[in-house]
């Protein structure tokens, strides 16, 4: 019973920390004035940015008490890891990509150590959507 | 006198160690521990953890909930603001369709006399209204007032509604769109004046009566 507490207590905790770094995260987005403007200074240490043809991948590490970690490292014990995807929206309406286009912010966060006597290797913590319209018209 | 009486009590504390007192002697050191005292303490320890496990479960799902509650409400808002951005794309496109591509089905301001209200009025709500009127929709279109600043110019009043158990959620935008002048198509520009999330006020039950 204390130790389902105790997870139950950890699972809120990183609900509240997942949300912290989602809504973070989808900000410095909406805040760019493109998606292939992002670079990893936007985002704060842990982050690291790729981008390919129409996507941006921003990927987070952190060790169990939430601090950055760099993922490259060999001795590295990541914990969590926040993902963001930034891709052009399929409900878009399409009609100007040069002018305006819209693009999905997918934002999903992870822990990939089990809480204590259980067995989930994977457990996602928090995940949302947003969007933002890069129009080159909005001053 | 003092001195037998400690030399009494050395004899018995002797006795006890070396297992050789009587059921008397020896309930009369073990005191109120004799006849299951111990299980009663144990089990009143054990009362005592599932009490406090009882409590710490409770308090931590509570905890949670209520973190949940504030995920989905974070949730909510960045469904609603999507609304607001598809908007945004739609003025876009009317600025986009005047400037680059005036065509005869789109606005031809000097050819129809149509001032660019009238033009974003009636896209908008051709796109809009099919999508966010049924009011079935999670979320629909409350309020959609176009009014003309100039003939190159529209101010744009929007409210989305989101429905909600508790109480609907609001997303106001008031945004200016046009260009600089009727002859100046080429610089189009979207202004956001106002935009803002709020919610109804919540309706307390009249029904329920706390004196009763």
């Amino acid at each position: 019973m204390l130790i389902t507490a105790k997870n139950t207590n950890a699972k809120a905790y990183d609900l509240y920390k997942g949300i912290s770094h989602a809504i973070s995260a989808v900000e410095t987005v909406k805040g760019a004035s493109h998606p292939n403007a992002l670079v990893e200074g936007d985002f704060g240490p842990g982050y690291k940015v790729s981008l390919t043809d129409s996507e941006v991948k921003v990927t987070g590490c952190f060790d169990e008490e939430w601090n950055a970690v760099d993922s490259e490292r060999a001795d590295a014990e990541v914990c969590y890891y926040v993902r963001i995807r930034v891709f052009p929206s399929e409900y878009s309406y399409g009609f100007a990509e040069e002018f305006a286009q819209m693009y999905q912010i997918d934002v999903e966060v992870t822990r990939i150590t089990p809480y204590v006597l259980e067995k989930n290797n994977v457990y996602q913590v928090f995940s949302m959507q947003a969007a933002r319209c890069y129009s080159a018209f909005t001053r | 006198m003092s001195t037998r009486y400690f030399q009494c009590r050395r004899l018995g504390a002797t006795r006890l160690l070396q297992g050789r007192s009587d059921s008397s002697m020896r309930n009369r050191y073990l005191g109120r521990f004799a006849g299951g005292g111990s299980s009663v303490l144990v089990i009143f320890l054990m009362l005592l953890l599932v009490t406090l496990g009882v409590f710490a479960v409770s308090s931590s799902t509570s905890n949670l909930n209520m973190v949940t509650k504030g995920a989905d409400w974070v949730r909510d808002y960045y469904a609603l603001e999507c609304h607001g951005e598809y908007l945004v794309e739609l003025v876009s496109r009317c600025l986009f369709e005047g400037s680059a591509r005036p065509r005869s089905f789109v606005w031809e301001p000097s050819a129809l006399g149509v001032s660019f209200a009238d033009h974003i009025d009636r896209t908008l709500r051709g796109f809009l209204e099919p999508s966010y009127s049924s009011e079935e929709n999670d979320t629909f279109i409350q309020s959609l007032l176009v009014e003309e600043v100039n003939p190159a110019k529209a101010l744009i009043t929007v409210d989305i509604c989101q429905k909600r158990e508790s109480s609907n959620r609001h997303l106001s935008i008031r945004m200016e769109a046009g260009y600089a002048s009727i002859h100046q198509l080429d610089e189009g520009m979207i202004r956001i004046l106002e935009w803002k999330q709020y919610q109804d006020p919540f309706e307390y039950e009249s029904d329920l009566d706390l004196w009763k």
